[in-house]
């Protein structure tokens, strides 16, 4: 399989990605609205409840992150397209910054429920390992220089990173957790319709952020790939 | 009409490294038998050219056919037909010239290793270097004893990378009767240098690089040089190359003897592992083997351990290129990294048995051990580092960071691993609070999912 030549990410459209800014922005505020006008308060957790819906959706959008770094590694190393190593790149950096989010809201959650910030409940640390993961993942890129021995290398560890993903889902299982059982499971939903629906729109707004940034985040890849062409 | 058994044809290959663009369009047929000086100033793209035609490296674009076959497609019988002589000798510094020569040969899937060894020792005048340490060799010697491994399966194509250097003028000149007598057999040689001597006196067809451009192809005259000797090579019998166990039990065991040899795995992870468990032994209460605290300074020992045994078993692959003799012989890729494996995997059961006794005599105080546990856990911790260990350790080494990256990188992945491990260990103790049978599912999970990602992505690591 030879390398491709195309090694610059597409970049957004202008107009395209003026128009997902924007619709990024009206999401976030009605689900602002959601979180703190529609969907009612907790009668046992009362105000600090509504960290759910950010929580929730910001790890949801980490998992996604994950798998599309996944999918984009497994895709460079068929293909030895750059474009792919782009997608992953953006992915991970994407994913790192929701998946901090997820840590943080957690622990503010976690003070509020438990009286401290930090317990070394299994699946909060499976979030921490994810996140660690994450950042070896930048370090590694930062420490090679070539962009195709880089995106080998990173494409390796994008792949054995998420052989730890079963594990953080089946940790609920196999490990004793203090963490909230899952909410929403197949037949059964177990919360009143109205935060329900926030936190369904939570995750389309996250997830609709995530494109958004990701896109960004190639464009700005774009950018550099010129500069170093023209810089050669 | 099917292509000659060795024609090689570079079809529009370009090759970038990073955004510089090394080759361009390169594109020439050489057909059997034919003598080619490639030169060219330095950076001219010679060196990359000749590791695309052995398929060390991949063509960013274009391709590199022989016998109208893709080398990038290429199974184990076209990787049969090429030789390469490196810069380095792609051999081991600890083994003998002798050691080399049989470990490549038993790669090859040659039959006969010692009579064709016998027959190059004679060729080659390398009789008195053999039974020595490649280590203690001149640049000559050695240089003699990369032919005779490049040229133990008597390759259809020959490929020397400025051959020449560090020569004095009586080898090469030995050298180079040896090239014409192997032209002379219908071998096609190509080989790259700067010496305007060497142009002169062999080759038949020059080729000039200038900036990753052909810019000159031309024939040459008659060189001065005849073929005096008789070519240096005996025709191997072939039998099947190794498959995926016996090619890796053959890189293990290569490991292994390099391991007895220096030593330098055991000597380097067993110090640290014996100091950091003395250290904690001091600060550990006794008897306290139930909190953990103890249990993972034992797994904390032997994570460093492995890492410093793996990073030293993939360091010596780096020393003198032997990674791209494994790459250039017709074995799966998988086999290289699984006979990695294998053999830092015997070096930590070692330490781990040694690290183990220490531990329990040092910090386990009264406790009452469950054997069959506390070993099956050890084995089982041990297996998952290796595993994840001897695959990052090659990326490590490709990084600007080199071996101090390993730890960032599988410190992360081996956590569950690692808190599995303490677990089951203070399990084993009598501590812990059970669910024994969960634990031995995650590291069991854990060293399967992982072993099957490390065997599907390692050729990635290795091969540009």
């Amino acid at each position: 399989m030879s390398h491709t030549v195309s090694t610059v990410a597409t970049e957004p459209a202008p107009q395209r990605a003026r128009w997902l800014g924007w619709l990024t922005t009206a999401m976030l505020a009605v689900f602002a609205w959601l979180c703190f006008g529609y969907a009612p308060e907790d009668t046992i957790q009362g105000q600090v409840q509504r960290l759910f819906y950010p929580h929730v959706s910001s790890a949801w959008v980490a998992g996604l992150a994950f798998l599309v770094v996944f999918v984009s590694s497994v895709a460079y190393l068929v293909t030895r397209d750059l474009v792919w190593d782009a997608r992953a790149a953006a992915s991970a950096e994407v994913g790192l910054l929701f998946t901090t989010g997820t840590l943080a809201l957690g622990m503010l959650w976690g003070k509020a429920s438990w009286g401290a910030y930090w317990v070394w409940d299994p699946r909060l640390t499976a979030v921490l390992v994810l996140w660690l993961l994450y950042l070896a993942y930048m370090a590694l890129r930062s420490y090679v220089d070539d962009p195709h021995r880089r995106g080998r290398f990173s494409a390796v560890l994008g792949i054995v990173a998420f052989v730890d993903v079963p594990i953080i889902y089946f940790s609920v299982k196999w490990w004793r957790t203090q963490h909230p059982s899952y909410v929403i499971q197949p037949g059964m939903v177990n919360m009143p319709l109205p935060m329900l629906w926030t936190l369904l729109f939570g995750v389309a707004t996250f997830t609709v952020l995530y494109i958004h940034l990701a896109r960004q985040r190639m464009a700005l890849q774009r950018l550099r790939q010129h500069l170093a062409e023209v810089a050669r | 009409m099917s292509a000659p058994a060795s024609r090689l044809v570079v079809d529009g290959v370009g090759k970038d490294y990073g955004y510089r663009h090394v080759l361009r369009d390169v594109a020439f047929t050489v057909e059997e038998g034919e003598f080619v000086a490639l030169v060219g100033a330095n950076g001219a793209g010679k060196t990359t050219l000749l590791r695309l035609i052995a398929g060390l490296a991949r063509p960013t674009q274009g391709s590199v056919r022989i016998a109208d076959v893709d080398l990038r497609r290429a199974g184990p019988g076209l990787r049969r037909r090429i030789g390469f002589v490196s810069h380095e000798s792609l051999l081991y510094a600890e083994l003998t010239g002798m050691e080399n020569l049989r470990f490549h040969a038993r790669l090859l899937g040659i039959a006969d290793a010692d009579a064709v060894i016998a027959g190059l020792r004679d060729a080659l005048d390398l009789a008195a270097i053999l039974d020595r340490p490649v280590r203690v060799l001149s640049r000559g010697n050695r240089q003699r004893l990369a032919l005779a491994r490049a040229l133990l399966h008597a390759p259809r194509v020959l490929l020397l990378d400025e051959p020449f250097t560090g020569l004095d003028e009586a080898t090469s000149t030995r050298l180079l009767d040896t090239l014409h007598a192997l032209v002379a057999t219908g071998r096609t040689v190509i080989l790259t240098t700067h010496d305007r001597a060497v142009v002169e006196a062999g080759p038949r067809r020059l080729i000039r690089l200038d900036a990753g451009v052909v810019v000159e192809d031309r024939a040459l005259q008659p060189g001065t040089a005849a073929a005096t000797l008789p070519a240096p090579v005996v025709q191997p019998s072939f039998r099947t190359p190794p498959a995926l166990v016996a090619a890796a039990a053959a890189v293990a065991g290569k490991d292994l003897r390099l391991e007895l040899r220096s030593r330098d795995a055991l000597g380097s992870a067993g110090l640290f592992a014996l100091c950091v468990l003395v250290t904690a032994s001091f600060t550990s209460p006794a008897n306290e083997t139930a909190n953990g605290m103890a249990t993972g300074v034992l797994w904390i020992s032997l994570l460093f351990a492995t890492l410093l045994a793996v990073g030293r078993s993939m360091g010596r692959e780096q020393a003198e290129r032997g990674i791209e003799g494994l790459l250039l012989a017709p074995i799966p890729r998988a086999a290289i990294y699984l006979g990695k494996t294998v053999a830092s995997l015997v070096v930590l059961a070692i330490l781990a048995v040694a690290v183990s006794v220490l531990f329990l005599a040092l910090m386990a105080g009264s406790a009452t051990v469950d054997w069959a546990g506390f070993a099956g856990t050890i084995a089982l911790g041990t297996l998952g580092l290796v595993i994840v260990g001897s695959l990052f350790s090659g990326i490590a080494l490709g990084s600007r960071l080199g071996e101090s990256l390993l730890p960032m990188l599988v410190m992360p992945v081996v956590i569950p691993l690692m808190v599995g491990s303490v677990e089951l260990t203070r399990s084993a103790l009598g501590g812990g609070a059970g669910g024994v049978l969960q634990w031995l599912a995650i590291l069991g999970a854990f060293d399967v999912m992982m072993l099957v990602a490390a065997l599907a992505t390692f050729v990635h690591v290795v091969e540009e």
